[in-house]
């Protein structure tokens, strides 16, 4: 492999990355049983639960949901208690930018299939529940066909995996919020403590992981939490402005913004310069131009003013009016506010408010410091981090691009026009 | 005439035995059957198109939960309709990845091929345009829609120009501009 590899390439670049978790490029149906070995699942069947969990804990695994928690410690809270417990999987994917886990579940189901069971094996559950958003119908599916295939061929032993769809919510992603969905009530946030881990799915100790999460978790017992922490792979979405959108997997840390969008998206499109690069969806801060050259790990990103969350990179040539893409994100917030928190409910509205009369050029400059002044009272006094989510495209634009905010005042219209293509 | 008045004068269910055996199997599934409240209210809606409330009322009552907890999940969820919407639904995602690869030009093309605003139903029942609230997972195959559930992916050059024809068909406006 390695020859054939080093043949292609001069010794000074590097063989071509070979994905771990998106193993199959260009394939369009899903791996099925008969191409899927469960050699991680009956290697941490002769383990004990404890040694399944230091092993990911020593992995160093984060959470690839967006909090990046680190997933062993999350299952070592689990209390060593009788009676129920259960692992709820994240699979709500409904970040504008994010399309990861779609296609990790509508081709690698039993990747998936088989982290469940070793993270359920890990902190005595026996019961997991698949929380698909509504959209994703192919994925429910497929999942919903690997499972039965495993099922059938003796894998589940006593364990059950419940997929359950949801039906158009981005708040039931927030973990509080998808247990009271799962529970049959309004997905609203909860106020913790308690923590799931102690008190979650029907008031029993819980786990709510995201579906890339979970999918690392065969590779790290097959092949050693050593091995992981050296590589720690991670799915870029890639949207936007550049030629090739699409999901590509690299290590954390092994390639900049830059190296992203022009080695896997070749390039922005038509030729045009990068204006910004939101790192996390609509959900984190955007970068400008001058940031392309941060590091794509958790920490070089917040050092660099944002926070890379899902790793959901949305890219922005220099024709996009920034009003605009604010506007929008924070129309989604909006209507996504669950509307349980005062600041979150009401604010949101008012920034889509004011964001979009400036944006229409019919704005005063007093509405800059009305914008701040909004976000500053939703930000920190709400339950979940939606409020947070929806007040940082505008904290983030008006601070980086205060002049093109006031050229709408003083013109009187938007200085840009339609979105560029 | 609220679910009980029409059980007390004999009224039949406003769902089908099928639909209603569906309903039972799926709560049955769950260790708790409020669990089942949401996907009981989703098979309920693939056979009335829509929940006015004798359908919230008789769904409540089989899951065993009160009117109002499904009340308030029939008017929280945005897969979930209160009203009649056209034969055909055509959603636009119109967030901020797609905006940025001609989701609102599509929009603009798609209300002009049915003569009608995002929102609106053809005056013939046929069709029903919206502009999406949620990101439907496919940025990297912007722009695109859904309709009747089905994703439609990278719609821009020839197969865009087959598929507003495909919306016309749908409309039955086609004979109207031929």
């Amino acid at each position: 492999m390695s020859s054939a590899a080093t043949e292609r390439f001069d010794t000074d670049t590097p063989p071509p990355y070979q994905p771990v978790l998106l193993c199959h490029p260009g394939r369009t149906e899903p791996v099925a049983l008969d191409e899927y070995e469960y050699r991680a699942w009956r290697k941490a069947q002769e383990m004990s639960p404890e040694q399944v969990i230091e092993e990911v804990k020593g992995s160093n695994l984060k959470g690839r949901g967006g909090a990046a928690f680190p997933t062993g410690l999350k299952w070592s809270f689990v209390p060593k208690i009788e009676g129920p417990k259960y692992l709820c999987v994240n699979a709500d994917e409904s970040e504008p930018g994010t399309f990861k886990d779609r296609e990790l579940m509508e081709i690698e189901p039993h990747m998936l299939i088989e982290g469940i069971l070793i993270a359920c094996y890990s902190f005595g559950a026996r019961t997991a529940f698949v929380y698909v958003r509504g959209e994703y119908r192919t994925a429910a599916q497929r999942l919903e066909n690997a499972i039965e295939e495993a099922r059938r061929a003796g894998l589940l032993g006593d364990y059950q995996i419940l997929v359950f769809r949801g039906a158009g919510a981005y708040i039931c992603g927030e973990e509080t919020a998808l247990l009271e969905s799962l529970e049959g009530r309004r997905p609203m946030p909860r106020s913790r403590p308690p923590f799931p881990a102690v008190e979650g799915l029907y008031g029993r100790p819980s786990v709510i992981n995201n579906v890339e999460t979970l999918v690392n978790v065969p590779h790290i017992i097959n092949r050693g939490a050593e091995w992981f922490k050296a590589l720690d792979p991670k799915i870029f979405c890639l949207s936007g402005h550049v030629n090739r959108p699409g999901n590509y997997e690299r290590p954390l840390g092994s390639l900049t913004f830059r190296q992203l969008i022009d080695e896997c998206g070749q390039g922005v499109h038509g030729g045009h310069q990068v204006k910004g690069v939101l790192p996390a969806g609509a959900s984190a801060p955007i970068l400008t131009a001058d940031k392309l050259d941060t590091l794509l790990d958790y920490d070089s990103v917040r050092e660099a003013g944002s926070m890379l969350g899902s790793a959901s990179l949305i890219v922005l040539d220099e024709r996009v009016c920034m009003v605009r893409a604010a506007a929008r994100m924070v129309e989604f917030f909006r209507k996504e506010s669950c509307g349980k928190c005062t600041p979150c409910r009401e604010g949101t509205t008012w920034l889509h408010k004011v964001l979009t009369r400036l944006e229409q050029g019919q704005g005063s400059e007093a509405d800059l410091d009305l914008l701040l002044s909004l976000s500053d009272e939703i930000s920190g006094k709400v339950l979940c981090a939606l409020g947070d989510f929806a007040v940082s495209p505008v904290v983030a634009t008006v601070s980086q691009f205060r002049d093109e905010y006031l050229a709408h005042v003083r013109q009187g219209r938007c200085p840009v026009g339609s979105w560029a293509e | 005439m609220n679910v009980q008045d029409q059980e007390a004068a004999g009224s039949a269910s406003p769902l089908s035995a099928a639909v209603e055996e569906r309903i039972r199997a799926e709560v049955g599934r769950y260790p708790q059957r409020r669990t089942g409240l949401l996907p009981a209210l989703k098979i309920a809606q693939e056979e009335t198109h829509f929940l006015p409330p004798p359908v919230i009322a008789r769904v409540a009552d089989m899951v065993g939960v009160s009117h109002a907890s499904a009340n308030e999940l029939v008017t929280f969820y945005s897969m979930l309709r209160t009203k009649p919407l056209g034969t055909t639904v055509v959603e636009v995602c119109a967030q901020l990845p797609c905006a940025l690869r001609g989701a609102d030009e599509l929009l603009g093309l798609l209300a002009a091929a049915l003569e009608i605003e995002p929102g609106d139903t053809t005056p013939n029942g046929a069709v029903t345009l919206l502009r999406s609230h949620e990101c439907f997972g496919a940025c990297n195959r912007a722009p695109m829609c859904v309709v009747n559930d089905e994703y439609r992916e990278n719609l821009r050059g020839k197969a865009l120009e087959a598929f507003l024809a495909e919306v016309e068909t749908a409309a039955g406006l086609e004979g109207q501009t031929s």
